[in-house]
């Protein structure tokens, strides 16, 4: 049975691409999809390992890219914890207070990816 | 059919390689030919080696600020007059005030609108267009369509620095048109604006590929010669000079037309001679064949004083034509 969030959506569905139709975007939104496994891997190496700056620059490559391949939702919460970490990195240059205030979000954003597919909805 | 390899260079400098992907996709249908640096010090050197007409720059990159790439874009007189449109996250207004002072033409935050991206590209690659128009009309002559003098002073500048870093032959002939205010005078302006403009089409025709043929101004001509000993420039300009002779000129078919030629070349060293001195030379041996009874050409080596004229034995002078005319 599909798991619900408080507000109601279905926090299992997959998460397509805006452009799954787009036959031009066809096979790069299959190569991104295909390696965001391992960059999500790398998110969780950087969290666990309070490495806030390796955070911060996936984070501005997720938000750069995302939008382009038709993941805006991903792309916008990956620039609210790169906007969290840069603003917080400069009150605490180790950047662990940074990690703490965005550990929240950077779960939320692991669990988006896992939904993500490179598939065209039904 | 058009060519695809003479679209324009579009240069992408951007760390992601997504945003690669995403764009070489996304622009294929635009006619230009996109290039790209996943990091700064790449970019740069691209954009050095052979200039692109318009730099998509992205501002964060882990190697280096894009601010600090935007300044050396800028800085490089190679670089400073191509468009640059800023691919950025940070839509700050502070952000913006930056690029654009420094001398971006445009700034789009990313995620990029597509749509709006293409147009962008496709304005600052018209704005590449028409400062390498207004660049163009800038250093040609309009009457004959020669160089003008302010390409001629350029040309010849950089002629005598690769001269003196690399030495190698080089002359430089100063053309003057014989008796050119009788031509005004007699038949009007419009024959004489017809003698100029005749004058540089023979001159294109007759000087080889590698000369630059500029009017350096009134009925004077330049013509430089690289990799060119005296004797051999001597043959070109012989050569011109005879070359007009033989022109049957519509508007005054009567009437011959010479021209007067002071040549400088160098075998190589060049000494203490500088672009303009070398040019006080050809102006000096100039005035030389004028006074000896024009239609000639006098010539030299570099910083000596032994000058030689050289003239067909049987071609008529200006003087004896117009005194005829």
């Amino acid at each position: 049975m599909p798991s619900q969030a408080r507000d109601g959506r279905n926090t299992d569905a997959a998460i397509h691409s805006t452009f799954a139709n787009d036959p031009d975007m066809r096979e790069l939104i299959e190569l991104f999809v295909s390696e965001l496994p391992g960059r999500i891997d790398e998110v969780r190496i950087a969290a666990s390992s309070q490495d806030a700056e390796s955070l911060r620059r996936l984070m501005h490559m997720l938000r750069g890219s995302c939008g382009g391949y038709g993941f805006a939702e991903l792309g916008r919460l990956a620039g609210r914890i790169e906007e969290a970490l840069g603003c917080c990195a400069i009150q605490t240059p180790d950047g662990e207070g940074a990690l703490d205030n965005v550990r929240a979000e950077v779960h939320s954003l692991i669990a988006l990816c896992a939904r993500v597919t490179a598939a065209a909805p039904d | 059919m058009p060519n695809p390899s003479d679209n324009p260079r579009v240069l992408l400098i951007d760390d992601s390689i997504d945003v690669h992907r995403l764009l070489k996709v996304r622009l294929r249908h635009e006619q230009i030919r996109l290039v790209d640096a996943l990091n700064a010090r790449d970019g740069l050197e691209l954009a050095k080696k052979e200039p692109p007409a318009t730099i998509l720059l992205d501002l964060d990159m882990p190697d280096t600020d894009g601010f600090e790439v935007l300044r050396a874009l800028k800085e490089d007189s190679t670089t400073n007059s191509i468009p640059v449109i800023v691919l950025s996250a940070m839509s700050s207004s502070e952000d913006k005030v930056t690029a654009f002072d420094l001398g971006a033409t445009d700034y789009v935050t990313k995620p990029f609108d597509l749509a709006e991206l293409r147009a962008r590209l496709r304005a600052a690659l018209r704005l590449d267009q028409l400062l390498h128009l207004l660049a163009d009309r800038a250093n040609v002559d309009g009457l004959t369509g020669l160089g003008n003098r302010a390409h001629f002073n350029k040309r010849w500048a950089e002629k005598v620095a690769e001269c003196r870093r690399h030495p190698m032959p080089l002359a430089l002939a100063m053309c003057d048109v014989d008796h050119f205010k009788r031509v005004n005078d007699t038949y009007g302006h419009p024959a004489g604006d017809e003698v100029l403009q005749g004058v540089a089409k023979m001159l294109q025709s007759e000087c080889r590929e590698i000369d630059v043929a500029c009017r350096y101004g009134g009925e004077e001509f330049a013509l430089i010669m690289p990799a060119t000993s005296t004797p051999d420039a001597l043959v070109v300009a012989e050569r011109v000079r005879e070359a007009l002779m033989r022109v049957i000129w519509p508007r005054h078919p009567e009437h011959q037309i010479t021209m007067s030629i002071g040549l400088v070349g160098s075998s190589g060293g060049i000494g203490e001679a500088t672009a303009a001195n070398w040019l006080e030379q050809a102006d000096r041996n100039l005035y030389s064949a004028k006074r000896d009874g024009r239609n000639r050409v006098v010539s030299s080596e570099l910083d000596s004083s032994v000058r030689w004229t050289s003239r067909a034995s049987d071609a008529p002078s200006a003087d004896s034509q117009a005194k005829a005319a």
